[in-house]
């Protein structure tokens, strides 16, 4: 295998534990083997938000998917009470809106109006006499309610009731009395009929429209437990477990609160250490609270976020950390740097030894990691400090591969959350800096370097990104509705706000 | 278990002050000095030390002698019937190609060697023939010359083999024949210098094998490292395949080539199993079965394996895992240069370059199975070590040769280490 391919490869775990933050990865987790410490979760470590300023767009995208024109076809029905048939009809209700708004009670409500018809109708008698009738329906209002319910241990989104179909006005009029001739209570069964054959297509289209769109904006499968084998080798499994669950037993799964519907998940993660990890303790557990973010100002078919909180971030790029990952080789970055004249910059009394540009870099984080979400000119970051840490430069001497420089210190760097124009989160290492390092070299010995050096700090900065290139994509497929993209990326206080759209499909 | 040490670690006697110094540090180094066994088991020592009979005390073999010999790079050592290893390798302060053997240093090739020449030797390899003659294959750089260097009783003879050569080189003396392992230089593949009886050079290609199972891009990327072994059953010629890092097998019988991938992919599916073989050493055992050393760079282990019953059986002789701050696991990068020699008895000793450490490790196989490791007592000067170079003297003794880098004196200031570090067969 070469190198590039077992960069791959390592990639291909990296991306095992950015499911992780992303809670992508229940397609290869198996259960659970036991259950996650209480002091491993965060009581809201993930949002999924909605803002009810965008409500109006919400009903219209409601009204787009359940169809804009509902057709209604009929077979022939047989009136009660009267030797007649009703006879088959077809029609089209146009759909003139629909309004979408969450109740206090975390439900989810549409009310569509539809268009006032004027439909003509024909009974035939048994004597094969035909009454034709005007039929005018105005006013006609459909409702639904859905609302996530927990059934069975799972949390699923339903309707709350039967979506309601309301006539102000349903009027059958035959002008010559024909259809009064047919019997005296004709006329109601008749109108019932027809009421019944208009309703049922609108019910029949904005409940499951409806359903759909909330388990869009809050996909139940985002309750995720399982665990997986991070190492692939059965001799030596390294365990990463994961358990998010929606709010426990008599609490609302969905809130109002600030402008925003969230539905919080409960989140554990718990990874057995990797031996280049630093054996250092979890952050603390804090709950975590929303802070609003502020919304895209783009339009959007069905805007959503999912809200990362705080001390999520923490414990993710903790339990990050502890898997190893960060352990790691690679050198894309390094050819940037000129052939053997990047020593003299560094440490110059390298440059004879080396015959090459960098061969390849390896990482060794050696403390615990702080990360935190600020903002800078083009978005918000995940800014973080790693106290120790090695980073080592390999060099050929002779022709053969060593170490030739290292580099012990604080380093700091930013993880700057991208979309890229597929709509999917891109994860991009940038701005690597460092405190006073000890610089040292096997062939040298070491030496102290303080505040600035400009060289050092090129140095570092390509052998980083370079490690962790190509960037990380997040594959959020695995749990949120296929379609689903990334618009935009906000911090909301210490959260990280993921502006979502997309992903929903006619029922 | 370590066994015990002598409890007074004596000094070798009759050695300049130097050496003394060097060889108390090296005792003092060395993890306990406990009392010693009151007899001589197999395997009682570890890989260095010697039973001492009598006593029962594990003593160091031989402490080691670093030489001002100025070489750089890797280096490659041939047995000499006298004791000490021949060495050839480049001296990097004169450009040019050196031989140290009992006689002392001699310049084979380049500026060094006399009249006008241009550096040469950077590439190079040796071997004693069965007429107890030093040989050396090496390349002069600027034009891409193969050149064969022959020990002579009249001095050294020249003659050239090709013009299309790069490194690395291997050697081997295969029914007689004398035969160069190189680099094309005008495209990536193997090529083989072989002397025929008529003395002329007959140049022929080493056919790579095809790519994994499953996979369709050429081999386009072969010889990074070459080794090269005659076995009775043929000869066989190793390299690595970059382009799908693995370690491939080329076996030469009669006038047939067979080639396998050996390490790096899945022979029935084409899996891929990780970065193997770069670099790799063959040997041939004394059973005719073939050994391999090799690095797998995936792992970052150095591997030995060998042919049983037309399997190879692989055994991890170094993992390089070593305690690293706040209870972290540091792995070492291990085994980028690499030795290897086969004991008479079958047994394997393998050294490697530890290229985090800058220093060189060694294995010696035990009878009883799994490998007893040592490693060079750290020199005085906190210097360096690189490019490990094995050799079976004609007693069985095994000598490990290293470059010893001074740091303040740059690469021309480098020297050469030696220690015989197992005693022969008594």
């Amino acid at each position: 295998m070469s190198w590039r391919i077992s960069l791959g490869a390592s990639w291909a775990m990296l991306a095992v534990l950015t499911q992780l933050s992303s809670f992508g990865c229940k397609s290869a987790l198996t259960p659970l083997d036991k259950p996650l410490p209480a002091e491993a979760r965060v009581a809201g470590g993930i949002q999924m938000v909605a803002s009810t300023a965008d409500s109006g767009q919400l009903g219209e995208t409601i009204r787009l998917v359940a169809g804009q024109h509902v057709n209604v076809a009929t077979a022939p029905q047989t009136i009660d009470g009267a030797e007649a048939t009703l006879s088959a009809f077809t029609t089209s209700l146009y759909v003139e809106s629909a309004k979408a708004e969450w109740l206090d009670s975390g439900q989810l409500r549409v009310i569509a109006k539809i268009a006032p018809i004027d439909l003509p109708l024909t009974a035939v008698a048994a004597k094969s006499s035909t009454c034709g009738i005007n039929c005018k329906a105005s006013g006609i209002t459909v409702t639904a309610l859905a609302q996530l319910s927990r059934t069975a241990g799972s949390v699923a989104a339903v309707l709350s009731q039967a979506p309601a179909v309301e006539f102000q006005q349903l009027t059958l009029q035959a002008p010559d009395g024909c259809l009064e001739a047919l019997g005296a209570g004709v006329p109601k069964t008749a109108e019932a009929a027809v009421r019944t054959a208009l309703a049922a297509p609108l019910a029949g289209r904005f409940g499951p429209t409806l359903v759909q769109a909330l388990q869009t904006l809050v996909p139940p499968s985002s309750a995720v437990q399982g665990q997986l084998d991070l190492s692939g080798d059965p001799a030596s499994p390294q365990i990463l477990r994961i358990d998010s669950s929606f709010a426990p037993d008599g609490a609302p799964l969905i809130e109002r609160e600030l402008g925003f519907a969230a539905a919080p998940l409960d989140v554990a993660v718990t990874v057995e250490r990797a031996g280049c990890a630093a054996d250092v303790p979890p952050p603390p557990i804090a709950e975590a609270e929303l802070q609003p973010g502020e919304a895209p100002q783009t339009p959007a078919v069905i805007r959503r976020a999912m809200v990362i909180s705080a001390p999520m971030v923490a414990r993710l790029a903790w339990a990050w950390l502890r898997s190893g990952e960060w352990c790691r080789a690679g050198g894309g970055g390094l050819p940037v740097l000129e052939q053997t004249a990047w020593p003299s910059s560094v440490v110059p009394e390298l440059q004879p030894w080396l015959e090459s540009a960098p061969t390849g870099a390896q990482f060794w984080p050696h403390s615990g990691i702080e990360v935190a979400v600020v903002d800078r000119a083009q978005g918000p970051v995940l800014a973080w400090t790693l106290e120790d840490a090695t980073l080592e430069i390999r060099g050929r001497v002779a022709g053969t591969e060593a170490v030739v420089l290292t580099v012990r210190g604080t380093f700091h760097g930013e993880l700057r959350p991208m979309v890229n124009p597929a709509g999917k989160l891109v994860l991009v290492q940038q701005g690597i800096t460092l405190d006073s390092a000890v610089v040292a070299s096997p062939l040298l010995g070491e030496e102290t370097v303080t505040g600035s050096n400009q060289g050092l700090g090129r140095l570092i900065d390509a052998a980083l990104t370079g490690i962790f290139d190509p960037p990380v994509v997040l594959p959020l497929d695995g749990w949120l509705p296929a379609g689903s993209v990334v618009t935009a990326v906000r911090r909301g206080g210490g959260s990280l706000w993921l502006w979502l759209d997309g992903g929903l499909s006619s029922p | 278990m370590r066994p015990a040490m002598p409890t007074r670690c004596p000094l070798p006697p009759n050695r300049p002050a130097r050496a003394a110094v060097l060889a108390f540090l090296a005792l003092l180094a060395w993890p306990g000095c406990d009392k010693a066994p009151s007899t001589c088991p197999a395997d009682a020592c570890p890989a260095g030390f010697r039973c001492e009979p009598s006593t029962g005390e594990c003593r160091l073999i031989q402490p080691q002698q670093t030489r001002e010999i100025p070489l750089y790079g890797a280096i490659t050592a041939v047995p000499s019937a006298s004791g000490a290893p021949a060495v050839v390798g480049y001296a990097a302060d004169r450009q040019s190609l050196a031989a140290l053997d009992s006689s002392g240093l001699i310049y084979v090739a380049g500026p060094a060697a006399g009249g006008a020449e241009e550096p040469a030797g950077q590439s190079s390899a040796a071997l004693r023939g069965s007429d107890q003659r030093l040989r050396v294959a090496w390349i002069r750089e600027s034009d891409r010359v193969l050149w064969l260097s022959e020990q002579t009783a009249a001095g050294w003879k020249r003659s050239k083999l090709t013009s299309e050569a790069v490194g690395p080189l291997a050697m081997a003396e295969h029914k007689g024949a004398l035969t160069v392992a190189y680099r094309r230089a005008d495209a990536a593949g193997l090529r083989l210098a072989v002397r025929g009886a008529d003395e002329a050079w007959h140049i022929e290609d080493v056919p790579v094998p095809p790519p994994p199972l499953g996979q369709t891009a050429p081999v386009h990327d072969v010889g990074y490292s070459v080794s090269m072994v005659s076995m009775a059953s043929g000869l066989a010629v190793s390299a690595y395949d970059a382009t799908y890092g693995d370690l491939v097998l080329a076996v030469k019988v009669g006038s047939t080539w067979s080639v396998s991938r050996l390490f790096g992919s899945d022979a029935a599916t084409g899996a891929d199993l990780g970065d193997m073989g770069n670099p790799a050493v063959l040997a041939a055992g004394p059973d005719g079965e073939l050994v391999v050393a090799y690095r797998d760079a995936t792992a970052g282990t150095v591997v030995l394996a060998r042919s049983q019953g037309g399997v190879m059986v692989r055994k991890t002789v170094a993992t390089g895992l070593r305690a690293g701050p706040n209870g972290t696991q540091i792995r070492d990068l291990l085994g980028t240069s690499l030795a290897m020699v086969v004991r008479a008895d079958g047994r394997a000793v393998v050294a490697w370059f530890n290229a985090r450490q800058w220093r060189v490790g060694y294995a010696a196989e035990k009878q009883a199975g799994g490998f007893e490791l040592g490693s060079l007592p750290p020199g005085s000067d906190g210097g360096a070590e690189a490019w490990p170079a094995l050799s079976v003297g004609a007693e069985g003794a095994v000598w490990l040769t290293w470059v010893a880098l001074q740091p303040a004196h740059g690469p021309s200031g480098s020297r050469l280490g030696q220690a015989k570090i197992l005693q022969g067969a008594p």
